[in-house]
């Protein structure tokens, strides 16, 4: 299980960099945001991200520790040490990242997933690992609460609004083609759309069963699924980084069985 | 858990309490968008041709630069009302210089910005400009005429 998870890590990180986005390739951003955030505040008051940021060097060296912490977190699971440098360099990474590109993600699956694999023994890691499944669902859950709370969900025009106003830049270069016709086709029937948005928020309330019982996990994973690949097609919003979200809800117990394997460090 | 319900009452997001409240609000009808767009010699740069981790990079700081430029972020009055009853005004100006941007940075992110664009546009243009635009609310969802310069940087 380590192996898959800090493997799906790894696959995170060099799409991090073929996209141009670990430190090192950010052509040593001059501008910081902390925003608001008590943790980013730390962390810049401590000159962690500047650090990092500034210095090309520093960023080559953390990216390289990182990224081969990861990989011998899949290849010797049972250690510790790397794997707390690879959620310590993760959510350095995720804090500087978010600071030089001035707004703070929400993209953050990567950062939740590896923290059971801090566990020493296998029922503080069962414990964690509920944890991060009961901390997805909490995070999905809240979600909808706030679409409701906010008005989003009454309002029958949001959806479409929300289409126009996101997909204003994209609309400039795309001109035909099915991905066009399908967001126009939803922008001109407000009614349809807004029921898409409130199918997306009966989605993320359905979450609050993964806190009662794990008989609907497949129909879970489905559901997150598909409200994913839904933001990917209509609001371009990619998912990488997100999709270790799904761990939790993955049948690992019947692939061990499958595989005979019982130590989850395997 | 607690903490998780205290940062959601006060709206204030602490990492790892984060708040997933994005597209939450009513979004009322607008009549146009606007839009931060590359201007090359050659047209507008289609920027979502780009992965969304580069499209974040490199427009995202933009919109923060220019609000910057315009009005600051709030982050001094912010440090102020957090920590201006209980620190020295030498912790102050510590705290403002560690969360804040100076002129020199503002004045550095042009060149920041091109060379970052170099990177990831993979063209080779001799100059370039970034331009605030707007996009009108109705089909066929055309842009606005007219562009506002925000900045040029020589990439040559």
């Amino acid at each position: 299980m380590a192996r898959v998870v800090f493997g799906w890590l790894f696959a995170v990180l060099v799409y991090f960099f073929f996209n141009n986005s670990l430190l090192s390739q950010l052509q040593q951003p001059v501008l910081v945001y902390p925003g608001s955030d008590n943790t980013f505040w730390l962390l810049h008051i401590l000159d962690v991200p500047q650090f990092l940021l500034y210095h090309y060097t520093a960023a080559l060296a953390f990216d390289i520790l990182l990224t081969c912490s990861c990989i011998i977190c899949v290849v010797l699971p049972q250690q510790r040490l790397f794997t707390w440098i690879s959620i310590i360099g993760v959510w350095i990474l995720y804090i500087a990242y978010c600071s030089a590109a001035g707004k703070h993600y929400a993209q953050i699956g990567y950062l939740l997933a590896p923290i059971p694999f801090l566990a020493l023994r296998a029922q503080k890691f069962d414990l964690l690992w509920n944890l991060f499944r009961y901390w997805v669902c909490f995070l999905y859950v809240s979600a909808g609460l706030y679409k409701l709370y906010y008005g989003g969900f009454g309002y029958d025009q949001n959806m479409s609004h929300i289409l126009v106003q996101e997909n204003a830049e994209w609309f400039i270069f795309n001109k035909t083609g099915l991905q066009h016709t399908v967001i126009g086709w939803l922008i001109q029937h407000p009614g349809f759309s807004q029921w898409l948005y409130r199918g997306a928020v009966l989605t993320d309330l359905a979450l609050i069963t993964g806190f009662f019982t794990r008989r609907f996990d497949k129909w879970l994973l489905a559901g997150l699924l598909a409200f994913h690949l839904g933001n990917l097609f209509l609001l371009h919003i990619s998912f990488v980084e997100q999709s270790l979200i799904f761990a939790p809800f993955l049948p690992w117990q019947q692939w061990a069985e499958r595989l005979q394997i019982n130590n989850s460090d395997d | 858990m607690a903490a998780q319900l205290f940062f959601m009452a006060k709206g204030i997001e602490n990492i790892p309490f984060f708040l997933y409240h994005m597209y939450g609000q009513v979004h009322p009808r607008k009549d146009s968008t606007a839009v931060y767009l590359v201007k090359t010699k050659e047209g507008y740069f289609n920027h979502k041709k780009l992965s969304s981790r580069e499209q974040e990079m490199l427009l995202n700081p933009v919109i923060y630069y220019a609000n910057l430029k315009k009005d600051g972020d709030g982050t001094v009055e912010t440090v102020e009302n957090r920590f201006g009853s209980v620190a020295g005004a030498q912790t102050m100006a510590y705290l403002q210089k560690q969360l804040g941007n100076d002129s020199l940075s503002l004045t550095r992110f042009p060149g920041w910005w091109g060379n970052y664009f170099r990177l990831v546009s993979k063209d080779a243009f001799d100059s370039v400009s970034v331009v605030r635009s707007y996009v009108y609310s109705k089909a066929p969802y055309h842009k606005a005429a007219a562009d506002s310069l925000s900045f040029t940087v020589k990439l040559r």
